[in-house]
């Protein structure tokens, strides 16, 4: 071969290397394209897939939402419609029905009010003055079930609520049509300041400027059940050095390096805090008020060992403690166990009468028989020297007013705190009913039944219901 | 032939990444098997952590019963009197202080467990009465929700319910602490609110009126 040959089969040598080479690099840039492309693909369907997803849901949500806004409207149109009807009405039994129906618009009202997405605080007075009206008229419905009339100033009240309602309603009713069109879950994630645009729509929807009544009334929600006074507290205040060296006195199992002060709580109870340490380095919060330094309560986790004390040594710990503590005379009503723990309610017996609004409440530990556990607030708000009307029928009569269906087992005399602020002097019998506990009440002066209780047995222990 | 492999290969890719997609989307979908696999190991953990604290067990916390596993029941199920065969029922869920989940599902304890523990564990035992009470205390309030579930519910009242944690198992000081609270027990006497105020966002919580403060929580009226 001369060179002239060679150099043309070196030039084509080289053309074909080098067209081999751009062939790979095409093939590289095409690979690599068709897995960016691939990864691209993929991305974009799970986007779409998610999106459309969240748009499902922001759908699903906002129908939750115009459920509940559209029968709070309808709940407080019949409501108010209902309050009119109460006014003219002269019938007993059809206004007891009316009050009842109210009662219960208004309670899913304010159900409806919460599944809304208000920023909290947003419309409490709102909230407040719908769940005030429920409870007044279940109030009012509960006074005519017993026969008795509804008075002049019920009368007046009533009339004023309607006022307060009919602006309530005309208010919602404008905003209506504007939230029925609009979005509420859109208009519910923009904030202004610590309210969300919703809540300040709804703001809006307030029981005008009618100054509604204080509705003075026994029954849920009323501002003298939530206003209770402490009848029991009475003892000048005592500084935390005097309350220390009580507390001291009351645990004296416990070296006193291990009582650190925490702080006060200044409440409906003004207390001092303290943190005890005992000998198995467990933590125990104890309260002690100031005034007078009485014991108020005590919290501490449990360990849950063994059970090495039984309920009948747990209730004799209870009660020797709460004299320790600086209560007499009070004696076990209740005792349960529930995971390790025996809970024992003490209430004072005074001529045989067993007060339970006055109860105190023990919590002691059955592994190490130490009291983990107390409660006194009940005792220092309700304890107070009662006069007591005495009991107008007999224990027989008594007891010849609960069903037959009922195996009677004990009748004793109780203060029982019926509903809210009411204390009533009852007949409280234990009876069964198919292989089931519950506890009738009779009323010691009429022989109305006031209550019946079910005890339901469960994994935590009874409840009474 | 090398298109073919080519093709080949970017037909595998496509297939990888939808597969990868697709299983993507699978974990995004609440009703995988996993996450039922997953409670009942951690009931064995808790189960095995129990055995542990009482001197039963002396293996791993795995969630995993084996032999070492089987013969603590056995041992724990003999010391308590129960019938020894190894199998952990309700008697001996009862006797470890554990019980089956199951039956407190639609419970208030259990509910209010939830609360406790996704908003308030690590806090002081009294701290996590204290929560289950603030939310007792916004059932009786008029102006809150009437039920226990209305209140922890209720759009934007709690952190943990909003971030999901609400969803968490409640272990035993938050059960403990709830059943205190519904007990009567309630060292805020009376609060309606608590807050962190290292973390807390909102303005007008400073204005509420503090009654005490129990560990990072500022419980207030």
């Amino acid at each position: 071969m001369n060179n002239y040959e060679n150099d043309i089969y070196n030039g084509q040598s080289r053309v074909n290397v080098a067209s081999k080479q751009t062939k790979r690099s095409s093939l590289w840039l095409g690979l690599s394209l068709a897995i960016i492309s691939a990864i691209l693909v993929a991305f974009i369907v799970l986007y779409s897939i998610s999106m459309s997803r969240q748009t499902q849901l922001k759908i699903d949500l906002e129908n939750i939402y115009q459920k509940n806004f559209n029968e709070l409207v309808d709940n407080v149109n019949n409501s108010e419609i209902k309050l009119s009807k109460v006014l003219a009405s002269d019938y007993n039994s059809y206004a007891k029905k009316m009050l009842n129906e109210i009662s219960k618009n208004t309670n899913s009202a304010s159900n409806n009010l919460s599944s809304l997405p208000v920023s909290i605080n947003g419309i409490d007075d709102t909230i407040k003055f719908i769940n005030q009206v429920s409870g007044y008229t279940q109030s009012l419905a509960n006074k005519l079930e017993k026969g008795e009339q509804l008075s002049s100033e019920d009368i007046q009240t009533l009339s004023e609520l309607k006022t307060a309602f009919t602006d309530l309603k005309n208010n919602i009713n404008k905003l209506a049509n504007d939230i029925y069109n609009g979005n509420i879950y859109k208009e519910s994630s923009k904030l202004d300041g610590d309210y969300n645009n919703f809540t300040v729509k709804l703001q809006n929807m307030k029981a005008g400027d009618v100054d509604y009544p204080t509705m003075i009334y026994d029954g849920p929600f009323s501002d003298s059940t939530l206003n209770k006074q402490i009848k029991n507290l009475s003892k000048p205040v005592v500084s935390k050095e005097v309350a220390l060296e009580k507390l001291q006195n009351v645990f004296k199992s416990i070296a006193k390096t291990n009582f650190e002060f925490l702080g006060e709580t200044n409440g409906k109870f003004q207390t001092y805090d303290y943190e005890l340490l005992n000998n198995e380095n467990n933590s125990i919060y104890v309260q002690v008020t100031k005034n007078g330094a009485e014991l108020l309560s005590i919290s501490c986790a449990d360990n849950r060992n063994a059970l090495n004390y039984s309920i009948e040594q747990a209730k004799e710990i209870a009660k020797d403690f709460t004299k320790l503590a600086g209560i007499d005379s009070m004696q076990c009503v209740w005792s349960d166990i529930i995971s390790n723990d025996a809970y024992i309610n003490l209430a004072p017996i005074v001529n045989g009468i067993i007060l339970y609004p006055d109860l105190i409440k023990v919590k002691v530990d059955l592994s190490s028989g130490e009291v983990i556990g107390y409660e006194a607030s009940s005792y220092f708000t309700n304890h107070t020297a009662r006069q007591i009307e005495k009991a107008q029928i007999s224990k027989t009569i008594a007891e010849s007013k609960v069903p037959q269906m009922y195996q009677k087992e004990e009748t004793r005399l109780v203060l029982a705190p019926l509903d809210y602020n009411r204390e009533v002097l009852c007949y409280e019998t234990k009876c069964n009913k198919d292989c089931e506990t519950y506890y009738i009440y009779v009323n010691a002066i009429s022989g109305v039944v006031e209550n019946i209780l079910k005890i339901i047995e469960t994994d935590n222990g009874n409840l009474l219901l | 032939m090398k298109k073919r492999k080519i093709f080949l290969i970017i037909c595998l890719i496509f297939a990888i990444c939808y597969g990868s997609a697709f299983s993507l989307l699978q974990m995004f979908s609440p009703n995988n098997s996993e996450s039922v696999y997953v409670a009942t190991s951690s009931e064995n953990k808790q189960i095995q952590q129990k055995l542990k604290d009482l001197g039963y067990y002396y293996g791993n916390i795995d969630g995993i019963i084996g032999s070492q596993s089987v013969q603590a029941i056995k041992n724990f199920q003999r010391d308590y009197g129960l019938t020894v065969d190894g199998i952990v029922g309700p008697n001996t869920l009862k006797a470890l202080g554990l019980s089956s989940s199951v039956s407190y599902s639609s419970s208030d304890l259990y509910l209010l467990a939830k609360c406790v523990h996704a908003e308030a564990r690590g806090e002081p035992y009294v701290g996590q009465v204290a929560v289950a009470a603030v939310i007792l205390n916004r059932v009786k309030s008029p102006e809150f929700p009437n039920t226990i579930a209305g209140v922890i519910y209720q759009p934007w009242a709690f952190t943990a319910v909003n971030d999901g944690q609400i969803n968490l198992e409640p272990n035993d000081t938050a059960y403990s602490a709830a059943k205190d609270a519904l007990n009567g027990w309630d060292p805020s006497y009376g609060c309606l609110y608590y807050y962190n105020p290292e973390t807390a966002t909102s303005q007008w919580i400073w204005s509420r009126k503090t009654v005490v403060t129990i560990g990072k929580h500022v419980f207030a009226i």
